[in-house]
């Protein structure tokens, strides 16, 4: 054990490296002069025995402590454990959550304009049936493709917060209407 | 068809012959795609110019598309999976092309990367394809003092007791997985290294054209020990790789050739039959050093059976290894064969080494001129943070450098003469674009000391990033990957006046000299 400092960033949060040599406060990348306030750069003396992963800013914001102090150590211990269900599995979560977002909303979309030469066979077939009952069935079809898209994204919300292994076996592409079902 | 190297004729009386510009040549391709958004490859030079680019969007008809059906089917078979994703970072749980071990000497693990005379940027491979091209990124061998880093050499065959079997061919992870996995490479076009100490390893030889030596690390059968055998005399391993012809020097029969008779197996046979413990002068024979020592902890497969050997100039060898889950070390040997032992610990959590997966481990690069290498792996779990050393090859000096970082990959790639990039995932959204670092391996060996940080001026690799000049092809959410390109590496020096020695204390501007 012996005072080394250390670079913590707060967002996304963990320690970035360690020194025995003084480690400089980052400055601000856009201005290359303010101190970026989103490091902290802190001297301690922490335990060799405990990830640099368990240790967390305090809430004063001038020390690291060990967020899993007590807990097991070593692979597929407590503290692995811990430490990926509390950071990284949420942190995980979100981005692909996000990015499933857009996804269905892109395969709608694409999916929509995969029907667009329909309108125009519709309209004739209207124009020379003397009825709408084309034209109908078309805007049922785009009807449907939104209502797989909403409930699409219902389903999403639907998944249980931080289940990483739903939200990864997650198929944005497939759901009513769309031009893809399977991924 | 665009061409990228400048061609000059040279008037003057002092030379003729063509000029091409070095920096000129692509460097380096910023990767990204969205599922349901813009995606694509921008390529840059050695210089940062623009080189050339593949565009496209999800949605646009009439235009080259990277998602939905209209697109190419690699990329609408894929676009769904988190290997070809830049909307995420790999921490624990995740494939992303941006992870620090997707990158090495043989380029990206799941892209297909551009040459010197593409006209456009990359392309992806099927996800079937990248699992299958990691395994020439886990197998390839160092090669250093080579200005021409068009070939690569491979050894893929873990723990068996009496060869290391080798192979030699173009650089092109597709080459090697043909050869290899699918071949087996039946008719004899491998060769056999008969072991000196005990069992062999995988992609842990190191090839130094300038002494014409390779050194072979061999491992006790799985225990973790090491010990380098040192090869002296080697032939041209570059000529035997791209005449794609290991046996060179006997008469083409166009039989059936056994893989016991081959030039390049006859020539190890006799250097075997000349003994051990040459002298480093020898150009015959083969000398063993001693065993490693005071490696700090063991873990399994990646520290079992790979890591990377430099064999340096004056006889050193330095040896790094990933140990998943516990960081990594470096052991060095002195000019007398003797280890030195622990010379560098880098402590480390729940990581994953080539026991995960092929995609998984320690990888290398080294600079265009040859003078110097990188070796490195992640620091957690899939594929963030980085942990690796530097080594001068002219006397086996060591530097090293680390990130903990737990949600960006960081990866690296040779740019200009011997200097290497830093590309570390940041998003680029709001018009930041690709955040990197330079470092000049020649003036971090002249500002720091031997196994020291990596800090000329205060600077490590992961302080002080550039952003805002290399745009990445999509402009909302986006953690970009980086894909090192295939260029003319010896156009860097024989297009380059004078250069830096070798080794310390020598004159500059003597060596590497072209021109009157």
């Amino acid at each position: 054990m012996a005072l080394k400092y250390y670079l913590y960033r707060k967002d996304p949060s963990c320690i970035l490296d360690e020194d025995e040599n003084e480690i400089l406060q980052p400055k601000d990348l856009d201005t290359g002069t303010t101190d970026d306030p989103n490091y902290v750069v802190i001297r301690q003396d922490l335990d060799d025995g405990v990830p640099l992963t368990n240790y967390k800013l305090n809430s004063a914001g001038d020390a690291l402590e060990d967020v899993f102090a007590g807990k097991s150590t070593g692979v597929g211990g407590e503290r692995e454990t811990l430490e990926k269900e509390t950071y990284s599995i949420p942190l995980g979560f979100a981005q692909l959550k996000e990015s499933h977002s857009r996804s269905i909303k892109a395969r709608c979309k694409d999916s929509l304009q995969d029907i667009e030469w329909k309108k125009e066979r519709a309209q004739e077939t209207d124009l020379l049936n003397g009825n709408n009952v084309a034209m109908t069935a078309y805007a049922n079809e785009k009807k449907a493709i939104r209502d797989g898209n909403n409930a699409k994204e219902v389903e999403l919300e639907a998944i249980a917060a931080n289940d990483i292994e739903a939200m990864k076996s997650f198929n944005p592409d497939s759901f009513t209407g769309s031009n893809r079902q399977t991924n | 068809m665009a061409r990228r190297i400048t061609q000059v004729v040279q008037q003057s009386s002092g030379g003729g012959g063509t000029y091409e510009d070095p920096y000129d040549q692509p460097a380096f391709t910023v990767f990204t795609q969205d599922n349901g958004g813009a995606s694509g490859f921008y390529s840059y030079t050695h210089r940062f110019d623009r080189h050339s680019f593949t565009f496209g969007s999800a949605d646009g008809y009439g235009m080259y598309r990277t998602y939905s059906s209209h697109a190419p089917e690699f990329f609408n078979d894929n676009s769904g999976t988190t290997y070809f994703q830049t909307n995420g970072t790999p921490h624990s749980h995740n494939d992303y092309p941006s992870m620090t071990c997707c990158v090495g000497y043989l380029g990206h693990e799941y892209f297909n990367r551009v040459g010197t005379n593409s006209s456009n940027g990359g392309m992806i491979m099927q996800t079937r394809g990248s699992n299958y091209m990691s395994h020439s990124f886990t197998c390839v061998n160092p090669i250093v003092n080579e200005t021409k880093q068009d070939w690569a050499w491979y050894q893929s065959e873990n723990n068996n007791s009496s060869r290391t079997r080798t192979y030699y061919m173009p650089r092109s992870m597709q080459h090697m997985r043909q050869y290899d996995h699918s071949y087996g490479y039946a008719k004899g076009s491998y060769v056999d290294i008969p072991n000196k100490y005990s069992h062999s390893g995988v992609g842990t030889s190191c090839y130094n054209r300038k002494m014409q030596k390779i050194v072979v690390m061999e491992q006790n059968g799985g225990g973790y020990t090491w010990r380098p055998t040192i090869w002296h005399g080697v032939p041209n391993l570059r000529a035997i790789a791209l005449n794609e012809n290991v046996d060179y020097g006997n008469t083409d029969t166009y039989n059936s050739t056994s893989a016991d008779n081959s030039s390049l197996k006859q020539w190890f046979t006799a250097a075997n039959n000349a003994g051990g413990s040459q002298p480093w002068g020898a150009s015959n024979g083969y000398t063993q050093y001693s065993n490693a020592s005071g490696k700090p902890t063991n873990d399994g497969w990646e520290d079992q059976y790979r890591g990377c050997p430099v064999l340096c100039d004056n006889g050193k060898v330095v040896f790094f290894q990933m140990i998943p889950h516990n960081g990594a070390w470096v052991c060095r040997w002195d000019t007398n064969g003797n280890s030195e032992g622990n010379l560098r610990q880098w402590s480390g959590t729940t990581s994953y080494g080539r026991e995960q997966g092929e995609r998984f481990g320690m990888r290398w690069q080294v600079t265009s001129d040859g003078r110097y290498i990188t070796a490195y792996c992640p620091y957690y779990y899939y594929g963030s943070g980085w942990l690796g050393m530097f080594i001068r090859v002219s006397d086996g000096k060591f530097l090293w450098d680390q990130s903990t970082d737990t949600t960006y990959g960081c990866q690296i790639a040779p740019i200009g003469k011997s200097s290497f990039m830093m590309h570390r995932n940041i998003n680029a959204d709001s018009g930041y674009g690709m955040y990197y670092t330079l470092q000049n391996m020649d003036h971090c060996f002249s500002q720091c000391s031997d196994g020291a940080r990596i800090s000329p001026n205060g600077n490590h690799f992961f302080t002080g990033e550039s952003h805002s000049c290399i745009d990445t092809p999509y402009w909302s959410t986006a953690y970009p990957a980086m894909i090192p390109a295939m260029y003319n590496t010896h156009a860097f020096t024989t297009q380059v006046e004078g250069g830096r020695g070798t080794t310390e204390g020598t004159a500059k501007y003597d060596e590497f000299t072209t021109y009157e």
